[in-house]
């Protein structure tokens, strides 16, 4: 059993409590929980899922099941910089696929790795209403169109001076 | 009942059936990956595509609840054509890899891709490789294989209400695995192994040792405990190469546990003992041919008879032997040797807990049968675990929770079922009776008592009595619990519909058990829980064979049938069949004959299948008196600890390679067959009983095969009367049935008798033993503590130290304790303690264990580094604490 106390604050806990008072079954605030969590920690920790898990009375491997089909959840620590990279139709249609490539071989990453130096974690995403701007990255907030495989270098430079 | 036409055949069928199951009826075969005969629909895989008048879309037949007038065809090009693009779908990433996978020849997408011709996808690019790791020494996963039908999650979440497995990640990425991919830890029940189609999860350990087809399947009864599962031993060239799932067959409907699905490697282990030995005058075992051992046992034995008398020959069984072989030990003692010194392992529970029921109820067996709990509507579960301790009644348990309901359960121990119970209340050891007597003060204090049941009962007033001591506050405070936690339980019980009580081990073989037991007994009468559907007193006792092992006598007290062994006119019945004088007076227990061998009275003891040395209370005390035998022989498969010690060896076999009746924990008659020879020159128990016997000029051991000796028992032995192999055929026979009984069916296949008490308590036992005792384990200052020498889920006594993949899942004992008793101990974890009774000490590893009451430790009984024969307390004056033992513990 994981306690309450070995990771959250006081505060954060009733924050907690409110969530799940929102709901009529309590497994229905898993989400917003992990959101939650995600913000204040930064990722979903094997303590941080086993709570959750035994505050909404779910299975552990449910928990699990939940935060490994969202890929804007992370159940490792991410990078300083999240890349988010389209994968559906508009995207794919114009060169997605290299663009793909160019990251893992600039990062030397697989999708869903973190970069050596902890600056970039690579996932991809569906349709990220960009369509229009296709093909189309999402690093952290911001949304950079038409994007060429030449281009990538240049992108990840310009958060690589960031903190 | 609806009426519907598939491929052309009209069928009528019950309305809340799908297509897919009234295609089956037709003999119509549907292709299928998702879909199981024990598990909910899930519609995923659209193997099961089928084409519906009115209906434009393919359906899928194992969701599509039939209709009336519906018309389904399973055979058409467009079907066929679905079909094959489904296959191509799964074939994208599937490795086919046929000729290195395990499930090969049984697999379902090898069958299909067979049948509808396509070994190749038309989509091209790279198959996907993911990352895969070991994530069990018994269990193989590979991910590459797996075509993600869910079966193996949804069973290990709906049937054994683990839920070890989840579908992680998404699309083609989907992994089926365990919590953060870790370790799988988990109850190793094998029914994910079972469940999937494909080679994506299998037993490792038959990994690559043989092709499936090679194997032929026997039907056997799991030796390891009384739940009495139907298994299938998979042999080729006389070696056990696995076991697996008898669907649909017995009371386990094909549901095993881990010892039943892993332990085989028991019956083929290389160290097993091939033929007789015999202790050879340098004082060495040597190798020797049967006549010439059978012919040392006769001779010493009767050499020994004609000295000393049958008063100084004693003979311990264990009960995993058959009905038969049981019947033929005490046979061969009361009539080959004149002895009634004949006891089993555990025989404390036909001395201690049985006669309780005896007294009090007339039964002298758990009175309904283990597929009533799966209905149960309360259940009270007292000192047992019963996950542990009787696997597959704790799945009905487990399904009785799913259907709502309300199991309470009374531990001193956390256990599987604590996250699933309606409440699961951790009481000291010794309190359980203050709970007990809480609800039935709830019961008569709100009236929920069951007005025909208790209308004519006199003592009525004393169980008010009892229970006036302390009030429900009180009652509470001291337990640590709330005046809810009581008062709802009583509630829920008193009201329910169908309510049962199961005890186990922790509750009955405590010191005062019996007050305990009584108290149940007295709740269900008042209650009126008894003699009903659903409504069940079962005592959980572990021993594959333990009611057979009663039922046929032996007993230091009891003849076949429960009978005392004084009664004159049973006695005289027998005597005539047997044409033998049988001995008048009560022999010595299994205790008490390893006190008169140490003190010299007991000249010689046989032991079938028991292993004292690690087992029985008394530690190195045992060995000494095992040392003063003049005679000592040990029937075995393995040169235990006690072979060792022995003057004669004689080679017995497993379960496996003998036929032979079981008598499960539910009064179930169960026959079991051969599925191997006999390793070496090994032979079944039966026939060697029947040889000594002989061998000492008993002309009625002579038998030619354990069929004969059951016709001697349809015989001769109450409750088992007209037995035969004819009404044993499917699924066996609960005793006791009349010879109507046995042609006629109940319950879906049931046969006999699957409640007792059906006509209501024999008048003279409708009283309350009102038990005025308020805790049953009276404090010991030197020994403030209660240890439980428990069971631990992959073992089974000390036999299943031989199989070589459960000791992969647990091989050692440590001491559980509550972090709190550990730190007012000053022991940390992992630190080494003693543990110290009022035998004997052993020291051992402590590991910290949050859901144990304060003061309550356990430590498991199998392992040869914690002996708990050396702990329990035995007292010449018949105080025993085998399963329950007070202790002290200090640093070492
Ligand atoms: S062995 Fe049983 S408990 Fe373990 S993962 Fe498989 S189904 Fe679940
Ligand atoms: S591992 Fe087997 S049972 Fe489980 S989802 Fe994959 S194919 Fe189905
Ligand atoms: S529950 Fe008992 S009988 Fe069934 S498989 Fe397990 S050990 Fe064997
Ligand atoms: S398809 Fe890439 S943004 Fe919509
Ligand atoms: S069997 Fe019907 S969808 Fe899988």
């Amino acid at each position: 059993m994981i306690r309450s106390a070995e990771i959250f604050s006081s505060q954060e806990h009733r924050d907690m409590e409110a969530i799940v008072a929102r709901y009529d079954s309590p497994a229905s605030a898993i989400l917003p929980l992990f959101h939650y969590i995600q913000k204040i920690q930064g990722y979903l920790s094997e303590d941080a899922l086993t709570f959750v898990a035994e505050f909404v009375g779910v299975p552990h491997v449910r928990a699990f099941e939940v935060a490994t089909y969202y890929t804007m959840l992370f159940t490792d620590p991410p990078g300083r910089h999240l890349i988010q990279l389209c994968r559906n139709l508009s995207c794919h249609v114009n060169g997605a696929e290299d663009i793909l490539e160019k990251l893992k071989e600039e990062l030397g990453i697989q999708v869903g790795g973190t970069s050596g130096d902890g600056l970039f974690t690579l996932v991809e995403v569906e349709c990220i209403g960009a369509c229009d701007l296709a093909p189309a990255v999402m690093v952290d907030g911001d949304l950079h169109g038409r994007v060429s495989a030449d281009a990538v270098r240049g992108i990840l430079d310009s958060y690589r001076g960031k903190a | 009942m609806v009426r519907l036409t598939i491929d052309g055949s009209q069928i009528m069928v019950d309305g809340n059936l799908k297509v897919l199951d009234a295609a089956k009826k037709l003999g119509i075969h549907i292709p299928t990956f998702c879909d199981h005969p024990r598990l909910s629909e899930l519609g995923a895989c659209r193997m099961c595509l089928v084409e519906v008048e009115g209906m434009g879309k393919l359906q899928t037949a194992c969701t599509l609840a039939v209709a009336d007038g519906m018309v389904v065809l399973t055979d058409t090009p467009r079907v066929e054509h679905a079909r094959k693009m489904m296959l191509e779908f799964l074939l994208i990433n599937h490795p086919l890899e046929c000729t290195v996978c395990d499930a090969s020849g049984e697999c379902t997408l090898q069958d299909f891709a067979f049948k509808y011709g396509s070994a190749e996808t038309r989509f091209r690019g790279e198959k996907r490789v993911l990352r895969d790791h070991i994530i069990s020494p018994l269990i193989d996963r590979n991910l590459n294989r797996c075509i993600q039908c869910k079966r193996c999650v949804r069973i290990c979440d709906e049937i054994q209400g683990v839920t070890a497995l989840g579908m992680s990640y998404r699309g083609a990425a989907t992994v089926v695995g365990p919590f953060m991919d870790k370790d799988l830890d988990c109850e190793y029940c094998s029914h994910c192994i079972w469940s999937c189609p494909v080679g994506a999860i299998t037993s490792r350990a038959m990994k690559q040792k043989v092709r499936t087809w090679e194997l032929e399947k026997a039907e056997a009864i799991c030796p390891f405990c009384s739940c009495g599962c139907t298994l299938l031993y998979n042999t080729r060239n006389n070696i056990v190469h696995r076991v697996t799932h008898a669907e649909g067959r017995g009371v386990n409907q094909g549901s095993l546990c881990s010892k039943g699905y892993f332990g085989y490697d028991i019956i083929n282990h290389p160290d097993r003992i091939t033929s007789p030995l015999v202790r050879d005058p340098e004082g060495s075992l040597r190798t020797a041919t049967w006549d010439e051992a059978l012919d040392t046992v006769a001779g010493r034995l009767s050499q020994i008879l004609e000295e000393s008398g049958g008063e100084s020959i004693g003979g311990i069984a264990t009960d995993r032997l058959t009905n038969e072989e049981l019947f033929l030990f005490q046979k061969l003692f009361r009539v080959g040797f004149a002895s009634n010194n004949i006891d089993i392992p555990s025989g404390v529970w036909s001395r201690a807990v049985l006669p309780v029921l005896e007294e009090r109820l007339g039964v002298f067996a758990a009175t309904n049968s283990m597929d009533e709990l799966n209905y149960v509507n309360a259940l009270l579960l007292i000192g047992c675990d019963i996950t542990v301790a009787s696997p597959i009644a704790g799945l009905k348990v487990k399904h009785a929770i799913q259907r709502g309901g309300l199991v309470t359960e009374i531990t001193p121990k956390g256990t599987a079922l604590s996250r699933l119970a309606k409440r699961s209340l951790v009481v000291s050891l010794g309190k359980e009776l203050a709970f007990v007597k809480g609800l039935i003060k709830v019961v008569l204090e709100e009236g929920l008592y069951d007005e025909k049941a208790v209308g004519g009962h006199k003592r009525f007033s004393n169980l008010e009595f009892s229970v006036k001591g302390r009030d429900l506050k009180t009652i509470a405070r001291d337990l640590d619990l709330t005046v809810d936690d009581i008062a709802d339980t009583a509630r829920e019980f008193a009201s329910a519909q169908k309510a049962s009580v199961v005890f186990g081990e922790t509750a009955a073989l405590q010191p005062g058990g019996q007050d305990l037991i009584n108290a149940l007994i007295d709740l269900m009468i008042l209650t009126g829980k008894l003699g009903q559907e659903g409504c069940g007193l079962y005592p959980v006792i572990t021993n594959t064979n333990f009611q057979g092992a009663v039922d046929m006598g032996v007993d230091p007290g009891r003849l076949p049938g429960h009978v005392p062994a004084d009664s004159p006119s049973v006695r005289k019945h027998l005597e005539k069949i047997w044409k033998a004088k049988l001995p008048k007076a009560k022999g010595m227990n299994a205790l008490e004959m390893i006190q008169a061998a140490s003190d010299g009275s007991l000249k010689a003891l046989y032991l079938v299948g028991v292993n004292p040395v690690a087992s029985f209370p008394g530690g190195s005390g045992v060995t000494e008196a095992l040392e003063k035998l003049d005679f000592l022989v040990v029937q075995e498969l393995f040169l235990t600890e006690t072979a060792l010690r022995a003057d004669v060896v004689l080679p017995a076999v497993s379960t496996a390679e003998k036929n032979g009746t079981l008598t499960s924990m539910e009064r179930r008659i169960q026959r079991t067959q051969r599925a191997i020879e006999g390793v070496g020159h090994s032979m079944p128990d039966w026939r060697i009983f029947s040889q000594l016997g002989t061998a000492c000029g008993k002309e009625v051991m002579k038998y030619v095969n354990a069929a004969e000796v059951l016709e001697e028992i349809a015989e001769v032995v109450p409750y088992y009367s007209g037995v035969s192999h004819r009404i044993l055929a499917d699924n066996g026979l609960q005793w006791p049935f009349s010879k109507e009984d046995a042609r006629e069916i109940y319950h879906e296949g049931y046969l006999g008798t699957r409640h007792l008490l059906g006509d209501g308590l024999p008048s003279d036992k409708q009283r309350f033993a009102a038990v005025e005792n308020w805790e049953t384990i009276s404090p010991d200052a030197d020994f403030p503590m209660t240890l439980v020498l428990g069971d631990l889920l992959f073992h089974s006594g000390t036999f299943t130290r031989y199989s070589e993949s459960l000791n992969k899942l647990a091989s050692e004992a440590t001491l559980f304790m509550n972090p709190q008793t550990g730190i007012g101990l000053d022991v940390p974890e992992g630190s080494a303690v003693r543990a110290i009774s009022a035998q004997g000490e052993f020291s051992v590893r402590v590991a910290y264990a949050e859901e144990l009451a304060p003061g309550v430790l356990f430590i498991p009984r199998h392992f040869a580094n914690a002996p708990a024969g050396t702990l329990m307390v035995s007292t010449r004056e018949g105080g025993t604490e085998t399963a329950v033992v007070r202790v002290r513990v200090v640093k070492a």
